[in-house]
């Protein structure tokens, strides 16, 4: 089952004569109990997909589903969690109040919601600021209590935009495991970030949006296996005729006639080496093969 | 520590500053001249956005300061009319104005036809308040001398709903007593009685003091003639059964006989 | 409910702000200092008094009325803390609905926060207090809801100062409308007439809401105009927030 659909999202934002096209077409489709990942550069149209799926922005064109049902009814967002970037929250409103209202917005009971917020409080490690004004929360803080109350009525699907921008270590670390806790409850997790390592870190799932299109999707290890970035050749005893062949196909060549290491493109190339080394002299001692990080990729996406 | 220095000298210079702005430019007409610039009240109205009575209150204080002013100065008061119009234009049913406004047209500003006038306008606006007959009837009968006029509207006082008793009295007095002093006495001892403003309650003073003063006069003279001297103190007049008693002026100064230029005197 | 709970939070967020409490104690200094002036008034404090009193407790809502209301809106979108307000089963009709009870629940603390001390001043100055007098503040509040429905209408698409500038017009005019009707009685041509007439229809007649003098002076208010009025109140300032929330609906965020 599809937690998460959308099909052609367009979104085309007039600023006075001009016409900015934030979206173009966007088709995703998020499974249950999925980590899904929602990669971008800044601007790419990351928040604008996500606030057309919390019904905040409507879409020029395109449709998006949660759950199944259409997104923006009062039964999807009843199930649904969102902690947007930035969170700004009532300053004046300590931690619990905050977390009581929203708690009331969905219809919690004074009881239930008294349970929920103390649980949530614990689970987000904010038992002490509890009591404080929200106002004087500082940024990790925020990023807490906005996770805590994206969590109030134990959503099915939780969406989160950039929720480990600007958070230091010790606060990602904890964001990541809370969200891996959370696909262990049975949630499913839809998030975006422009932070690659996080990404690696917990999704099962990746899409990169680049200028409003996305450019890849798939799972994460699938997405990078087909990148090879290059393939590390080690050869000894290769002649110099083969070196100035060698030079001229390959990327790199480190190292002197004895050993050295060639560095090439593609297996296209690896072919030509060998046929090269065959010719003029010289043994291939290994082979191995470099897969793209998801930054390599990533940049050359970006590049396209 | 400079800058609190600076902050006192100038702080302490903004005083004699203002000061001399007004006097040396600013005289006390100023009060009164934004007044003319408004033709009629209905004008203003339209400037206070609903809040015509607040506003009335605000010329009705400057009328005050008017009034005081010229009474101290010139004895002119050539616009109070113009003000009372616009306060009642602005407060139709600010009954004090209208009456209060008339006794000052009528005596001080020696306009008896206007005061009436403005009592007139208040009644349109005010047909059940027996407070503006009452006050023409007064009018009528104190200054004007216009029995049969200030007959007329102290009936018409009495009959309006909720007029005090005194008013029937008055129409009554006034019938059988055309142009007896004693009326009039009654007249402006009931406005002493009952104003809460204390301009009007001096000038009821001052007249009743005037027709008291007269009046002991008159026996005065009467003695005069009589005996061929003045009575030694006023409280002869006592003793020989002429008056009940010596009257005592409200304020509770006395009345006696100032034997240096024979005249009847009050101590205040 | 959803608009229950922006209600109340709406008041609460509201009560703290420091504008009201300037705006409170101002009210207070300006009525107790009718005190003051009870040398000069010339045996009218009493009627001083109550002018004086009714008309900042009128004056002094519509601030409220207009420096929060055109800010309520925009400051939640500005700020974005609407973002997980709307994401949460809340509509945007009962966001609107909820900002604007709020801020009524706020006029109405006021109201009877500067009433209880008026009357304490009344009393103190005349010895007697008048219950009709509380009929006028009624009256304001009704007045007050409707200025705060445009409030938030404008507020719904357009910056603070704007709405505050259109919002403080709307009032201005709204004392006016009177002459719009004269004006229309009085016009040759058909055209202005049936315009005049349809603005006079248009804007608030605010003069609906004003017993003020009515009720100083003792002239009776009719039982039937006070229903009447406080029905105009109630239709007007409805038909003002529904087309505020049609306006907020179709808003992107």
């Amino acid at each position: 089952m599809e937690v998460i659909r959308t099909e052609g999202l367009t979104k085309i934002y007039k600023s006075g004569l001009r016409k900015i096209r934030a979206l173009a077409g966007i088709d995703l489709l998020v499974g249950q109990g999925e980590i899904f990942g929602f990669l971008g550069p800044n601007a790419a149209g990351k928040t604008t997909t996500i606030k057309i799926l919390m019904h905040l922005t409507f879409p020029s064109s395109g449709k998006a589903w949660i759950l199944g049902s259409e997104a923006g009814s009062a039964a999807v967002k009843q199930k649904t969690g969102y902690l947007p970037e930035h969170p700004a929250f009532y300053p004046n409103l300590t931690g619990i109040e905050l977390l009581s209202f929203y708690g009331r917005l969905f219809g919690l009971g004074a009881r239930k919601n008294r349970e929920r917020i103390h649980e949530l409080l614990s689970l987000v490690g904010l038992r002490d600021a509890a009591k404080l004004a929200v106002g004087s929360y500082s940024k990790g803080m925020l990023q807490r209590i906005g996770m805590a109350q994206s969590l109030i009525n134990d959503p099915e699907v939780v969406i989160l935009d950039e929720p480990l921008a600007g958070v230091d270590p010790v606060g990602r670390k904890s964001l990541r495991d809370l969200i891996l806790r959370l696909k262990k409850m049975g949630k499913s997790v839809f998030f975006s970030t422009h932070i690659l390592q996080d990404v690696e870190l917990i999704c099962d799932r990746v899409a990169i949006l680049i200028k409003g299109g996305i450019v890849s999707v798939g799972r994460l290890d699938q997405i990078l296996a087909e990148e090879i970035e290059s393939i590390e050749i080690t050869a000894k005893n290769v002649s110099s005729d083969a070196v100035k062949a060698i030079g001229e196909i390959a990327l790199n060549v480190i190292g002197s006639s004895d050993k050295c290491m060639i560095v090439v493109k593609d297996e296209e190339t690896l072919e030509k080496i060998q046929a090269i080394l065959g010719l003029h002299g010289g043994k291939i001692a290994s082979i191995i093969p470099r897969a793209k990080t998801l930054e390599e990729h990533f940049i050359e996406k970006i590049r396209e | 520590m400079k800058s609190l220095i600076a902050i006192a000298l100038l702080a302490s210079s903004i005083f004699p500053l203002q000061k001399m702005i007004d006097t040396k430019w600013r005289g006390e007409e100023e009060l009164v001249e934004e007044l003319m610039y408004f033709p009629t009240g209905n004008l203003l109205k339209k400037i206070v956005l609903g809040y015509d009575e607040l506003a009335a209150d605000l010329v009705w204080l400057r009328m005050i300061q008017y009034y005081g002013h010229h009474r101290q100065t010139d004895k002119r008061f050539d616009y109070l009319g113009h003000i009372l119009d616009v306060l009642t234009d602005l407060d139709p049913h600010f009954i004090h104005g209208y009456t209060f406004g008339a006794l000052l047209l009528t005596d001080d500003g020696r306009n008896p036809s206007r005061g009436l006038s403005i009592l007139q306008k208040g009644a349109v606006h005010n047909p059940l308040d027996w407070r503006l007959p009452f006050m023409s009837g007064f009018i009528n009968y104190v200054f004007l001398r216009d029995y049969e006029r200030a007959a007329d509207h102290f009936v018409t006082a009495s009959s309006l709903p909720d007029a005090p008793a005194f008013s029937k009295r008055f129409a009554a007095f006034v019938y059988d007593r055309k142009g007896d002093v004693d009326v009039s006495l009654e007249l402006w001892y009931n406005l002493y009685e009952t104003t809460e403003n204390e301009y009007e309650k001096r000038s009821a003073l001052r007249y009743i003091k005037r027709i008291e003063i007269q009046r002991l006069s008159q026996l005065v003279a009467r003695f005069r003639e009589m005996s061929g001297r003045y009575p030694t103190d006023l409280k002869n007049l006592v003793t020989i059964e002429w008056i009940d008693a010596l009257p005592e002026a409200p304020d509770g100064s006395s009345y006696f006989f100032d034997h240096s230029d024979s005249l009847v005197k009050c101590t205040e | 409910m959803g608009i229950v709970a922006i209600a109340l939070n709406t008041f609460r967020e509201g009560a703290k702000d420091k504008i009201f409490y300037a705006i409170v104690v101002f009210a207070i200094i300006i009525m107790g200092s009718s005190r003051f002036i009870a040398t000069l008034s010339v045996g009218q404090i009493d009627k001083i008094t109550k002018d004086l009193g009714l008309a900042t407790i009128s004056l002094l809502g519509l601030l409220i009325a207009i420096f929060v209301g055109t800010k309520l809106v925009y400051e939640e979108i500005s700020r974005r803390t609407i973002y997980t307000i709307i994401s949460k089963p809340v509509t945007r009709s009962q966001f609107i609905l909820g900002k604007y009870f709020g801020l009524l629940l706020i006029i109405g603390m006021t109201l009877t926060i500067l009433t209880v001390f008026f009357s304490l001043v009344v009393y103190l100055n005349s010895n007697t207090l008048d219950a009709h007098l509380l009929k006028a503040i009624g009256l304001a509040f009704f007045e007050l809801a409707l200025i705060t429905s445009v409030a938030i209408f404008f507020s719904t698409f357009t910056s603070p100062i704007s709405s505050a500038l259109f919002t403080m017009g709307i009032w201005v005019a709204g004392h006016f409308s009177g002459d719009l009707k004269g004006l229309g009685q009085i016009s040759d041509s058909s055209l202005s007439r049936g315009v005049s007439t349809f603005l006079y229809y248009l804007v608030p007649n605010l003069s609906n809401f004003d017993i003020r003098g009515e009720v100083v002076h003792g002239v009776g208010i009719p039982h039937t105009f006070f229903l009447f009025s406080v029905c105009y109140g109630l239709i007007y300032s409805a038909a003002v927030i529904l087309i505020a929330t049609l306006i907020f609906r179709k808003r992107d965020f």
